[in-house]
């Protein structure tokens, strides 16, 4: 019966969850098997190891999110689980990748891990570009160093993990909003490289825009 | 027995030495801190994607990068909604419309208070925008001139 709802790459594990009570394989039950699944692999810890050597633990479902660390895994062709959590340390091989850039995504991955996926057939990015970050996020995010929050979104992408990366854009957005350009260069430490006359010339063509509120 | 002596205390201070070098290297590995140019292009274009129309002609006048990246997130753009909510409008347009260009207050307006786009603005955004399909407008008036010009 259990061999019906475990994936191929859960074998062994499925064992734990309860036989299901009726006949009926309907999706909701497939999809209370695998909501299961996912949360008894989140109790395997694998190790991440940071481009400065310090390593982080990580439940196996939320380690995952990162497409880099699901790929690293699926190329080692464990069957068993288990043994993943007594591996040598994943190593991120980018410079981004720092301590305290790991640690914060560990923390992220660790509070979304059970997050609905994306739907790549609803992906309207204009509608999620519209949503405002949760309470969670954006305390999450709101770093006061600007150095580390780029470290966090440089590895973040380095790992491909799409939603992190996505909060730090928009956290990033939110502090542009209503802010001048010559304010944006500031705040952001952006060299300048319009000669005056090129920049006379896009001022002209839309000055309009420019105007403050 | 002296020189062997000799020779592991100078061995022992070339491994210090070498620690030494591994120890540095560590901590110049984390050369200077990022700035938001050293993100590549996929991760700047996420973040341009995010900004309404406005904030992006905004920001396109920030360095040449940023506006050669803001000009490829442009390209996607296929749609534009203009205008404003008005309050003799009843409808529920203020619940679900996000406007791409909300009117500055600058921008002149009619004796019943419906805004006026400037001029070259329509064209300005045909330019940029060149695979726009479909503009909506909202209770905001754009100029004969420019509407025959563009079209």
């Amino acid at each position: 019966m259990n061999g019906e709802y475990s994936l191929d790459t859960t074998e062994g594990m499925a064992a734990s969850g309860d036989p299901p009570t009726n006949n009926a394989v309907d999706d909701y039950d497939a999809e209370e098997a695998l909501e299961r699944q996912r949360e008894e692999e989140n109790k395997i810890k694998i190790k991440l190891k940071s481009f400065e050597g310090g390593v982080y633990e990580c439940g196996l479902t939320a380690a995952k999110m990162s497409v880099m660390v699901a790929n690293m895994l699926d190329a080692l062709q464990e069957t068993d689980l288990t043994k993943i959590a007594t591996r040598e340390p994943i190593p991120l091989q980018n410079d981004a990748v720092t301590n305290k850039a790991l640690e914060k995504i560990v923390e992220w991955v660790d509070h979304h891990w059970d997050d609905p996926p994306i739907d790549p057939d609803f992906d309207d990015e204009k509608e999620r570009r519209n949503e405002e970050l949760s309470h969670w996020d954006k305390q999450f995010i709101d770093i006061a160093d600007q150095g580390e929050l780029f470290d966090i979104i440089a590895a973040a992408n380095f790992m491909d993990i799409k939603g992190l990366v996505e909060v730090g854009a928009k956290h990033i957005c939110n502090k542009i909003k209503g802010k001048s350009c010559t304010e944006v260069r500031e705040m952001l430490k952006i060299h300048n490289d319009f000669t005056p006359e090129e920049e006379a010339a896009i001022h002209k063509e839309n000055e309009w825009i420019y105007a403050k509120d | 027995m002296g020189n062997c002596q000799k020779s592991r205390a100078l061995s022992n201070r070339h491994l210090l030495i070498s620690r030494y070098h591994s120890f540095c290297e560590l901590n110049m590995s984390r050369k200077n801190k990022l700035r938001i140019n050293d993100f590549n292009d996929d991760t700047l274009i996420i973040i341009f994607s995010m900004l309404t129309l406005k904030e992006k002609l905004c920001v396109l006048r920030v360095c040449k990068r940023w506006q050669r990246l803001v000009k490829v997130v442009l390209q996607k753009c296929v749609s534009i909604k203009m205008g404003e909510h008005s309050v003799k409008c009843h409808c529920h347009c203020y619940n679900y419309v996000n406007w791409d260009f909300p009117p500055h207050k600058s921008f002149s307006r009619d004796d019943c208070g419906y805004v006026i786009y400037p001029n070259p603005l329509l064209n300005y955004l045909m330019k940029l925008c060149p695979n726009l399909k479909c503009i909506n407008l909202s209770h905001c008036y754009l100029d004969n001139n420019a509407l025959k010009s563009t079209f």
